[in-house]
């Protein structure tokens, strides 16, 4: 990932005026950005439907929402709303698998990528504090976070973001009208590292299995990891809530939480690029994201698979390719 | 009052072990804070202010298990299935043509029910008076408040366990207990009160039950000017919540504004999840399921949330909540509306988790001030050609 050239201000006033202008032109009925949240160390989505509330849009490198999800909803329904919606490197991956299965109408879409540097670990950063944190402000490579008793604390930005912004291969967003600022500079290296991933593969199978019984045994079942997730799209029609038929039990346990999320894991594969939107909606804090990237590694190493790379890729299970590296075995 | 020193607290929690389950706030393997049951030497945190979800579990479980049942066949019929190597429920046909020699069972299938009763005497340690307020609510809805139903399932927990409450001295900015009659030192559904003061902690009993736990010898009488200091804590900590919204009329406001266009607003970032129920003190919608495998299962109660697609949809197929917003409607109206209809009490104590928790921020507090204001002069409700432009307009998603 680049050094963070801290522009955030002026993508910002870049967004702000292509939502304007598509507003004012009726190019959209509303614009989804980011908006600021219940204190300074939030930013939460935001639905803008005016053009003179474009300035409560925001962006830093606390928008960590992927606004994309808001779509899966919204795009079939028959009102035929047109929608401006902000993506980022990552969110755009998840857009695009989205087009590639024809499941959003891409002309009812306005499209504004933004580059992006990474998100600050905000879970990561609270916990430094017993007491609230009310402020986090990123500068240039510092982050400075402030609680209600005013005091502060400085970070190094590159130490406290996401871990996957720390090994993200793609900040520029692969799909998009309008671009709002210089597109970043990609790394060089374009392999992608799945060093947790391959740790916990290193590990003994029983440990892994007492891992994950500890990670599922505190899953609530609250369902904001799929509701969140902008590629899971049964929506309401959940095999795991369903009753009848009844293939997911609802008793609360490690094993059938487990069950859930492997439904989850397997159903969207091939569409998820581990943005880590059900890692950060998670109210207990598994580390869902794990789980997706783990698939992300068997996808790349079978099949040669990245999702939503781009528009003209094929979904993964609508191929077959005998010279694919799982072929080769 | 009597006073709990610092020193004595680990030795407090264990007297009360001795008797009972003691849970208390302990930190997980990720560093995320829980009620969880407390051992021994555990640590125990009580500097941070809330917990991630409510202790409710411990007395509303997210998984009840009512009874267990299994089907059985005797007779005739299972005699002959067992010699044939089994066979599955039904499918003995052939047997039950053969009447059965005298002083036979004749085939049949047999039912059993075992009851589970699961309510251990338990100490919640630490819960803040908004955790505790939750109770208190809930309390209402399952102890046969008013005649209604009287729930044994929730009753034999609830009077199994003690409440010891800690005064909230530093309040975060999501708290608004003081908005809706509660305090950071509110006592419903509290047993003993504890402020944390310099040194260790005033103790003040509420009921006898408080009372009883008392007779650990680590208290001390209050000394100079603690019983002052602990008032200290309580009123800063009150004065330090600004109330959000003014609560006199908001049941009256909401359904006023049943109809209101800004419901079509606010509900848009919502993804439609469960976290705010289930983080929640108060709220206790359930389901009841039966879990088979084979011929053996358990009838089990779990949580269920009004962001539940399934929530009220009826056995015709019919839903009459079928949108999101109508969901989202829901959850606020019963908080401050229908269940203050019912119940002497709101189903809201102020915590504040639905908004730190929920994947999008959803602002409660905003949500009553924008819909909770009574219009007495309103003019009638939107005519179904109106709710049905609101819906062109905005895109309104199903």
């Amino acid at each position: 990932m680049s050094p963070a050239n801290g522009n955030y201000k002026a993508v910002e006033q870049r967004i702000r005026e292509l939502a304007r202008t598509a507003l004012e032109e009726g190019r959209v009925d509303y614009f989804i950005g980011w908006t600021a949240g219940y204190n300074e160390s939030e930013v939460i989505p935001g639905f803008v439907r005016s053009a003179d509330k474009v300035d409560d849009l925001v962006w830093n490198p606390l928008a960590a929402y992927n606004l994309t999800t808001f779509l899966k909803r919204k795009m079939p329904d028959p009102p035929q709303a047109k929608i401006g919606l902000a993506v980022k490197g990552c969110d755009s991956r998840t857009l695009v698998s989205l087009l590639q299965e024809e499941l959003v109408d891409r002309e009812r879409l306005y499209v504004v990528g933004v580059p992006c540097e990474g998100i600050v670990n905000r879970r990561a950063i609270s916990k430094m504090f017993a007491n609230e944190v009310v402020k986090i402000e990123v500068e240039g490579d510092t982050i400075t976070v402030t609680n209600q008793d005013g005091e502060t604390k400085q970070l190094a930005r590159e130490e406290y973001l996401l871990d996957h912004c720390r090994s993200c291969k793609y900040p520029n967003p692969r799909y998009f009208d309008d671009l709002a600022g210089e597109a970043v500079t990609e790394p060089e290296d374009q392999t992608p590292m799945w060093r947790e991933i391959e740790e916990f593969e290193a590990l003994p199978e029983k440990e892994k299995d007492r891992l994950m019984a500890e990670a599922f045994e505190k899953c609530i079942r609250c369902y904001a990891c799929i509701n969140a997730c902008p590629v899971c799209y049964c929506w309401d029609n959940c095999v795991c809530r369903s009753r009848q038929p009844k293939l997911v039990g609802q008793k609360v346990n490690a094993q059938e939480n487990l069950m859930f999320q492997m439904v989850h894991m397997f159903h969207v594969a091939g569409r998820c690029p581990s943005c880590g939107n059900c890692d950060r909606a998670c109210p207990v804090e598994i580390p869902l994201y794990l789980l997706h990237r783990k698939m992300n590694k068997e996808l790349k190493e079978m099949l040669d698979f990245e999702p939503g790379i781009d528009l003209e890729q094929k979904p993964v299970f609508q191929t077959f390719d005998v010279n694919d590296p799982f072929g080769q075995h | 009052m009597k006073f709990l020193p610092q020193d004595q607290l680990e030795a407090f929690l264990a007297h009360l072990a001795e008797s009972a389950i003691v849970v208390a706030p302990q930190r997980d393997q990720d560093g995320v804070l829980f009620f969880q049951p407390w051992e021994a030497g555990a640590e125990v945190e009580f500097e941070q202010l809330l917990t991630r979800q409510s202790p409710k579990d411990y007395v509303f479980r997210q998984t009840e298990t009512y009874l267990k049942f299994g089907y059985e066949m005797k007779g005739k019929a299972a005699a002959e299935e067992e010699e044939a190597g089994g066979g599955k429920k039904g499918e003995a046909g052939a047997a039950e043509e053969a009447p059965p020699a005298e002083g036979e069972e004749p085939a049949h299938e047999v039912l059993q029910v075992e009851a589970v009763e699961d309510a251990p005497e338990q100490v919640i340690f630490g819960l803040r008076p908004c955790d505790a307020r939750g109770y208190y609510q809930m309390d209402q809805v399952f102890g046969g408040y008013g005649g209604f139903y009287y729930d044994p399932y929730y009753m034999a927990k609830r009077e199994a366990t003690t409440l010891v409450a800690l005064t909230c001295a530093q309040p975060w900015s999501t708290c608004f207990c003081t908005a809706v009659y509660g305090s950071p030192s509110g006592t419903d559904g509290v047993d003993l009160l504890l402020t944390g003061i310099e040194g260790g902690f005033t103790a003040e009993t509420v009921t006898e039950r408080g009372e009883n736990l008392l007779g650990f010898g680590g208290f001390a009488d209050v000394g100079n000017g603690q019983a002052d200091a602990a008032q200290t804590v309580k009123d800063e900590a009150f004065a330090a919540i600004d109330p959000p919204f003014e609560i006199e009329g908001v049941p009256q406001g909401l359904r006023d504004n049943f109809e209101d266009p800004a419901w079509h607003d606010l509900h848009m970032r919502c993804i439609s999840c469960g976290t705010c129920t289930y983080v929640c003190p108060n709220c206790y919608c359930f389901n009841i399921t039966d879990e088979m495998v084979e011929n053996s299962g358990e009838r089990v109660r779990t949580w269920d949330n009004c962001f539940n697609p399934g929530y009220t949809l009826e056995t015709s197929g019919h839903n009459p909540r079928e949108q999101k917003f109508a969901r989202f409607r829901n959850r606020f109206s019963h908080k401050f509306s229908y269940y203050p209809e019912k119940y002497d009490s709101l189903l809201c104590s102020g915590c504040g988790r639905c908004i730190r928790y929920c994947p999008t921020k959803i602002d409660l507090r905003e949500v009553i001030r924008t819909l909770g204001q009574p219009h007495p002069d309103q003019a009638a409700p939107a005519e179904d050609g109106e709710a049905a432009g609101v819906h062109a307009q905005t895109g309104e998603d199903l």
